[in-house]
C-alpha cells in the first residue's frame, strides 16, 4: 500500500514538474500526449506496487518468433 | 536551478552507499575451508582470521590468530549458513585460499561440492584444492603452524614452493579444477595433505612453543581421479613422473645411487616436457619427450671424478633412467586405474580430432590403457655447485 | 530553446557512440552464449559476426546518406503517408523500446548478481534510469561530448585488461580450431550479430544531427569494424584465458576475467575497476535507444517538445523491465532463442523497406517527376 502511495506521489510530482511549463507555452497537443503517458507509466507502476500481476512484454517475442532458432 | 537541484539530489543518493555494503567489522574473512562428511550430512570447517590476533599494534589477549567454525547441512549452503549460530558474522569467501576436501567426499564425487562453488559469487577462481589424506578436514584446519601465524598461508605457501621444489605436489586452482572435470581428455588429479603427529596435539599453542612441533602437516602424493571420484593415491616416484610429463616440474632432486650407501645428489633446475601423438594404423600412440637441465649439489661416491666429462655423462644417462622410471611409473599406475590423469586424451584430441570424436567415450576405459608411450628424456648437467672434486678425504 | 535540428555532434562523437553502441551488453554475456554453441571456436563466431556486421553497417550507411538529414521516422511518415508510415514508425520504435528492455534487464541482473546481491532490482534501475533522463534532458550534444570524454577511459581500461591478462593467455585453449563444425559457429555468430550489429540501426535516428552531409559511410562502417574489433579481442581472451568450460559456465565471463588479473602478486582485485568497462557501454546504448525511443515518439506524433515525456517513458521502461525478467532462466531462453530473430527483423527487414522506399523516391525524382 505504502509504495503505491508512493507511485501516486511520484506522478503527482511529475505532473507538477511538466504541466506549468506545457500550458504556460500553450502546447495542447502535447499536454495531452503527456498526460496520456504519465497516466499510463502511472497505471502501471501502481499496478507493479500492488503486485498485480502484469504480462510479460518478452511473451509478445516468444509468441511470434517462438520455436527457437 | 532545477536541474542543478536534481543533480545534487543524485550525487547525494551515491552517498548513502549501496543497499549490499558491508563493513569490515561485519565479516567474517575465511581463509581455509574444510569439508567433511559426517553421518551423511556435509560437515563444513571455516578458518577464519582473528584480526586483532594478527595485527602488530594491539597486542591483545592470548588469542589464537584464526578460529575454527563449523556448520553441518545436507547442502552446503546449509552448512554454510548454519554456522551463524555460533559465530558472530557471516563469512566473507572472498580471500579463500585453501580449500581442503576430506577423502571421503573425494571418494563420493566432487561434482556437487565444485558447482556450490561455481555458483556463489564471492568465492573467486584463485584458491588451491587439495585432499586431506588420514585425517579429516577439520583437523588439518585446526593445526597450529610455526613461521606463519595464518596456518592456511603457511600450507598455501608450502605448497606453492613444493610444487616448485620438489615435485610430488601440484598447486591446483578452482578453474584448472572445473576445466579437467569438464574435459573429456583429462582427468583431475590434487595433492595430498597429511597430518604427521597428533591431532590433538596440533590445537594447541603448545604445538608451536617447542622446536619442533610435534604435529605438523606435509604434502604427501598426489591423488588420481576418475570422473569427479578419488580412485586412487600415487606414491612418490609416481607422483614425480605425474608432475614431470605435465610440463609442472619446475626443479626437484634425484639420487642415484653409486654402491651401496652412497648417493650422488642431483639437482634439476628446470624440466620442459611435451607430449606429442601420433595415430599409426588406427592406433594411439604417444611420445613424451622431457628435457632437463640439472646440476649436481651432493657428491658422495669416491668413485666418481667430476673433473671427467665421461663421468657426466654417465650420470647424466643414469638420472635421465631415473626420471624416466618416474614416467613410467606414473603412466603404469595411470594405465591400471584406467584413468587419463596425464591427459594424453587431450593432446590427442587437439591433434587428431576426428579420431579422437571416435574415440573419447570410451578412452579411459579401452583405449588408453593400450596406448603405447614412448619416453624420449634429456638429462643434460651443466654445472657441479662451486666446486670439482673436492679436497676432503674420503675415509 | 533551440530548434532540434540545430544541435549538431561531430563526425569523431558519431563514431564513438557507434562503437560504444556496438559493444553495449554484448561484452557482459555475449562470451557465454557464443561458447554455448561454438565452445572453443567462440572468436570464430565473433569473426563470422563481424563480417556480417559490415554488411548491416553498409545498408545502414546507404541508408544514411540517403536520407540527407531527414529523421528515418519522418521519412517513413512522408513516403508511406500517415497510416503506414506511422505502423512503421511505430514498428521500429517497438524495436527500440525492446532493446532497453534488454539492456536494462541484463544490467541490474549482472549488478544483483555479481556486485550487490541484496540490493533490490528497482533500487538498481532507479538510480540508472534517473542519470539517463537527467542525460537526455540535457541534450544529445552534451551527450555526445560525455561519451568522447569517457571514451579514452574505455579504451585505457580495456588495454589494461588485455596487456594485463597476456601473461595467462594459452593459445592451446584455442585448438583443435574450427573442429566443432561450421553449424555451430553459425549459430554462435547470430545472436553477436544481432545484439551488436542489426541493434545499432538506432543509429540512423542520429543522422540529422551529424555534421557532414551525407557522408556517413565512412563514420558508420569504422565505428562498426573498431567495436566488433574490440569485442572479438574480448572474444579471444575469455578463450585463451579461461577455456572454453569456463567460459561456458559462468554468465559474465568478462567479469572472471578482470578477476584473474593478478601482477606481480600486487595488482589484484580489480574486478570493481573493471566493472567501468561495461558500466560505460551499457549506459550508452541505453541512452542512445532511449534518445531514439524519445525523439522518434516526437516525431511520430509530430510534437513541438520531447522533454515531458522523459520521466513517464522512464517509469514504463522500469516496470516493464521489472515484469520482464521474473527470472534469469526465463530471460535466457527468450534472449538466446527467440531474440536474435527478433533484432533482425526489425534491424534489418525494416531499414532494407525504407532503403528502398529511399531508392524509389530518388529515381522518381530522377526521371523527372
Amino acid at each position: 500500500m505504502a509504495s503505491f502511495l508512493a507511485v501516486l506521489a511520484l506522478a503527482g510530482g511529475v505532473f507538477w514538474l511538466e504541466a506549468p511549463g506545457l500550458i504556460r507555452r500553450k502546447r495542447k497537443r502535447e499536454l495531452a500526449v503527456f498526460v496520456v503517458f504519465l497516466l499510463a507509466a502511472t497505471a502501471l507502476y501502481g499496478a507493479l506496487a500492488l503486485e498485480v500481476k502484469l504480462p510479460n512484454p518478452f511473451m509478445i517475442i516468444k509468441l511470434v518468433y517462438g520455436g527457437g532458432a | 536551478m532545477l536541474s542543478k537541484l536534481t543533480i545534487l539530489a543524485l550525487c547525494l543518493l551515491m552517498l548513502t552507499g549501496c543497499w549490499s555494503r558491508r563493513e569490515l567489522n561485519d565479516i567474517l574473512v575465511v581463509l581455509g575451508a574444510g569439508i567433511d562428511w559426517e553421518e551423511g550430512e556435509y560437515l563444513v570447517s571455516f578458518q577464519v582470521v582473528n584480526p586483532s590476533e594478527i595485527s602488530t599494534q594491539r597486542k591483545s589477549a592470548d588469542r589464537p590468530p584464526v578460529t575454527l567454525y563449523q556448520g553441518k547441512g545436507k547442502t552446503l549452503f546449509e552448512a554454510a549458513r548454519s554456522l551463524t549460530a555460533e559465530a558472530p558474522r557471516k563469512v566473507y569467501m572472498g580471500h579463500l585460499q585453501l580449500y581442503v576436501l576430506s577423502e571421503e567426499i573425494a571418494r563420493r564425487g566432487l561434482n556437487d561440492v565444485v558447482d556450490n562453488m561455481l555458483r556463489d559469487n564471492e568465492f573467486r577462481m584463485d584458491f588451491n584444492l587439495v585432499v586431506a589424506k588420514g585425517t579429516s578436514a577439520s583437523d588439518i584446519l585446526k593445526l597450529y603452524t610455526p613461521l606463519e601465524k595464518l596456518p592456511t598461508n603457511n600450507m598455501l605457501q608450502s605448497l606453492e614452493t613444493s610444487e616448485k621444489s620438489w615435485a610430488p605436489s601440484v598447486s591446483i586452482m578452482l578453474d584448472e579444477v572445473l576445466d579437467k572435470l569438464s574435459n573429456d581428455g583429462t582427468e583431475l588429479a590434487l595433492t595430498g595433505i597429511q597430518l604427521i603427529g597428533d591431532p590433538n596435539m596440533g590445537e594447541s599453542k603448545k604445538n608451536v612453543e617447542v622446536y619442533h612441533p610435534p604435529s605438523r602437516f606435509r604434502y604427501t602424493g598426489i591423488a588420481a581421479f576418475k570422473g569427479d571420484k578419488l580412485v586412487s593415491w600415487l606414491n612418490e616416484n609416481e607422483s614425480k613422473g605425474y608432475t614431470d610429463i605435465t610440463d609442472n616440474l619446475d626443479s626437484t632432486s634425484i639420487e642415484l645411487a653409486c654402491g651401496e650407501r652412497d648417493y650422488m645428489g642431483i639437482e634439476i633446475i628446470s624440466s620442459n616436457a611435451k607430449i606429442e601423438t601420433k595415430l599409426r594404423s588406427g592406433k594411439p600412440e604417444v611420445a613424451v619427450s622431457i628435457r632437463s637441465e640439472a646440476n649436481i649439489v651432493d657428491r658422495s661416491c669416491k668413485s666418481v671424478d667430476l673433473t671427467d666429462p665421461e663421468a657426466i655423462k654417465r650420470l647424466e644417462e643414469e638420472a635421465a633412467k631415473q626420471l624416466r622410471s618416474h614416467a613410467e611409473a606414473a603412466v603404469k599406475k595411470a594405465k591400471r586405474l584406467k584413468s587419463d590423469i596425464l591427459g594424453f586424451g587431450n593432446q590427442l584430441g587437439k591433434d587428431y580430432p576426428e579420431y579422437w570424436k571416435t574415440v573419447k567415450d570410451s578412452w579411459n576405459e579401452r583405449y588408453f590403457p593400450q596406448t603405447e608411450v614412448t619416453y624420449n628424456i634429456k638429462l643434460m648437467i651443466r654445472k657441479t655447485g662451486t666446486t670439482g672434486n673436492s679436497t676432503l678425504k674420503h675415509s | 530553446m533551440k530548434g532540434k535540428a540545430d544541435v549538431k555532434i561531430s563526425v569523431r562523437q558519431f563514431t564513438i557512440l557507434v562503437i560504444l553502441g556496438v559493444i553495449g551488453d554484448s561484452i557482459l554475456i555475449l562470451p557465454t552464449i557464443t561458447a554455448t554453441s561454438a565452445k572453443q571456436d567462440a572468436w570464430l563466431s565473433m569473426l563470422l559476426a563481424m563480417l556480417l556486421g559490415m554488411g548491416a553497417g553498409w545498408l545502414f550507411a546507404s541508408i544514411a546518406d540517403r536520407l540527407r538529414g531527414e529523421s528515418p521516422v519522418t521519412a517513413m511518415q512522408a513516403r508511406l503517408g500517415a497510416w503506414a508510415g506511422g505502423a512503421a514508425g511505430l514498428l521500429l520504435l517497438f524495436n527500440f523500446f525492446m532493446c532497453v528492455l534488454t539492456l536494462l534487464s541484463e544490467m541490474s541482473q549482472f549488478m544483483t548478481t555479481q556486485l550487490m546481491p541484496e540490493t533490490p532490482v528497482n533500487a538498481i534501475l532507479i538510480v540508472f534510469l534517473a542519470v539517463v533522463i537527467v542525460a537526455y534532458r540535457y541534450g544529445l550534444e552534451a551527450f555526445a561530448r560525455m561519451s568522447e570524454l569517457l571514451f579514452p577511459v574505455f579504451a585505457l581500461l580495456l588495454v589494461f585488461l588485455v596487456v594485463f591478462l597476456i601473461p595467462q593467455v594459452k593459445i592451446e585453449n584455442l585448438q583443435p580450431i574450427g573442429r566443432t563444425g561450421f553449424f555451430s559457429i553459425w549459430e554462435g555468430a547470430l545472436p553477436s550479430f544481432a545484439a551488436g550489429f542489426a541493434e545499432m540501426v538506432v543509429l540512423l535516428m542520429l543522422v540529422p544531427h551529424v555534421a557532414a552531409k551525407g557522408k556517413l559511410r565512412r563514420p558508420i562502417l569504422t565505428g562498426f569494424a573498431v567495436g566488433g574489433a574490440m569485442m572479438l579481442a574480448v572474444v579471444l581472451l575469455c578463450v585463451t584465458v579461461l577455456g572454453p568450460s569456463l567460459m561456458e559456465t559462468k554468465y559474465y565471463p568478462t567479469f572472471v576475467l578482470a578477476q584473474k588479473i593478478t601482477v606481480g602478486d600486487f595488482l589484484e582485485r580489480l574486478e570493481a575497476i573493471m566493472a567501468f568497462l561495461w558500466i560505460i557501454t551499457v549506459f550508452n546504448k541505453v541512452l542512445l535507444l532511449y534518445y531514439g525511443l524519445t525523439t522518434g515518439l516526437s516525431q511520430l506524433l509530430k510534437l513541438r517538445e520531447d522533454r515531458m515525456l522523459t520521466i513517464p517513458l522512464g517509469m514504463i521502461l522500469l516496470v516493464c523491465t521489472v515484469i520482464g525478467t521474473p527470472n534469469i532462466t526465463v530471460y535466457n531462453e527468450i534472449i538466446v532463442n527467440d531474440y536474435p530473430w527478433f533484432d533482425m527483423t526489425f534491424g534489418l527487414a525494416l531499414p532494407a523497406l525504407l532503403l528502398a522506399l529511399l531508392l524509389v523516391k530518388r529515381s522518381r525524382k530522377m526521371s523527372g517527376e
